[in-house]
């Protein structure tokens, strides 16, 4: 019989602050962590908002941030799991920003040393589907039996004028919003003209069920699935048919074996571009046909977090599923666009979720997918 | 059971590690004051505690008002152990 796959704790840096429960707390309670920028002379600057962790003297030690907070969402994590410190770790972290310093010989290794952690290490670089293709790794890794225990996650952090602006660049920002930051990133919305930028980490523990159970481990959800892909198409815009975004996603469904009528909700990559939402909602409609499974975005609320996006976003999925809970994430100013025919969340509740879906699409046609069910 | 100088040498470790403080601390400074530490500090340095001593520690004890010296918290982990025992 084929091994399962269970999540034993789950830990989270965000805009709202430290810790899964403040994560938690503001998304069900509709409040947003992206806010106007203070920085000093960046009154005329084209970007005013972003989901910034704002902390009293970091600066002044020039730590490297990303890695900071993948060291307390993954503290967070192994202390609520009491998982043992066999278990190796799959992630996926930011590399240091301006003023901040290189630390160890790699981002992972140094995790590693810090936390005690005596398994394998892998490291996924795939851009902005790179934590949920580290997640997919762990979760296949204790699934075939090579190992019985891995922390896996990222966390990433661009709020600063060199990753703003070079987003910008891009054209992949919304601009201004000084005065409403909360109605800044509209994903699926008819209004929507780019993502925030977000910051902070998230780390599940993944562990092999029957040994969870046997440890007396609290079971949160269960990994079912996962699946990778890449468009090989261009380096920013995602396929405007979406066929490798499908098959990424009907690839996740075939290795959970699940029917798409089983899956209840979807925790969408959203980012609130105008080419990612439209063929994100092309893809759900290929996949699903005319019953779209209950879809949030939590990108309105804490922004895009690069690389940590799939995993803070698996960890929302992971706590939706334990608080049998799925929130909203729609801001005030959202309004339908029927170039996105996707079924949001507009009032949170929905109790009796039993599957939820994780896509996750990046720079370079990167796809990766996760699907968590009730244990 | 570890004496109170090794507790207080592992709590000095510890702060130095959380902290990226390259020089040695002193016992006498303290935490928040003299070294710096800010609130999300406490979970980094919880969790290094906990590893070190092998029990689960309670944050609010540990850094309670007034900001404790070192030789203070180590203090505070040594009663810590002691009830728990």
């Amino acid at each position: 019989m084929s091994r399962r796959v269970v999540i034993t704790g789950v830990g989270a840096v965000t805009g709202y602050g430290v810790g899964r429960k403040v994560f938690w707390e503001g998304v069900v309670g509709g409040r947003s962590a992206v806010r106007a920028l203070g920085w000093e002379g960046w009154e005329k600057a084209p970007i005013q908002v972003a989901a910034q962790i704002v902390e009293e003297k970091s600066e002044k030690r020039e730590e490297w941030r990303s890695l900071r907070w993948a060291r307390l969402a993954l503290q967070e994590a192994m202390r609520s799991s009491g998982v043992s410190r066999r278990a190796g770790i799959a992630g996926a972290i930011g590399w240091p920003g301006p003023g901040e310093k290189w630390e160890g010989q790699d981002s992972l290794e140094n995790l590693a040393r810090e936390l005690g952690l005596e398994g394998e290490r892998v490291e996924s670089l795939a851009a902005c589907a790179a934590s949920t293709q580290a997640i997919a790794e762990a979760f296949w890794m204790i699934r075939e039996g090579e190992v019985d225990e891995m922390v896996t996650g990222g966390a990433d952090g661009r709020a600063h004028p060199g990753g703003l602006l070079g987003y910008d660049r891009l054209g992949a920002l919304a601009r201004g919003f000084r005065e409403k930051p909360e109605e800044a990133c509209q994903p699926f919305g008819l209004g929507r003209s780019g993502f925030v930028v977000g910051e902070g980490a998230g780390f599940l523990v993944l562990e092999e069920r029957e040994k969870a159970r046997a440890r007396g481990a609290n079971i949160l959800a269960e990994v079912r699935g996962a699946a990778v892909g890449c468009d090989a198409w261009r380096v920013t815009d995602p396929r405007e048919d979406a066929v490798e975004a499908v098959a990424c996603v009907t690839a996740c469904l075939r290795d959970a074996g699940l029917a798409t009528g089983e899956v209840d909700a979807v925790v969408a990559h959203g980012t609130g571009t105008v080419a990612n939402d439209r063929a994100e909602a092309k893809m759900l409609k290929e996949v699903f046909g005319e019953r779209s499974p209950w879809v949030i975005a939590p990108k309105s609320r804490i922004g895009h977090l690069s690389m940590a996006s799939g995993a803070v976003e698996s960890v929302l999925a992971v706590q939706s599923i334990a608080e049998n809970f799925l929130p909203s994430t729609l801001g005030k100013d959202w309004r339908a666009d029927p170039e996105c025919p996707v079924r949001m969340v507009e009032v949170g509740g929905k109790k009796g979720v039993q599957a939820i879906l994780k896509p996750s699409f990046g720079f370079g046609g990167q796809n990766a997918c996760l699907l968590f069910i009730r244990p | 059971m570890k004496t109170v100088e090794e507790l207080g040498k592992l709590v000095r470790q510890a702060v130095a590690e959380t902290l990226r403080k390259k020089d040695s601390v002193l016992e006498e400074q303290r935490l928040w004051a003299d070294l710096g530490a800010e609130s999300i500090d406490r979970i980094d340095l919880t969790f290094r505690l906990e590893e070190a001593v092998g029990k689960a520690l309670d944050e609010k004890i540990l850094f309670a008002e007034p900001d404790p010296t070192l030789a203070e918290l180590a203090a505070r982990l040594a009663k810590m152990i002691e009830e728990k025992k």
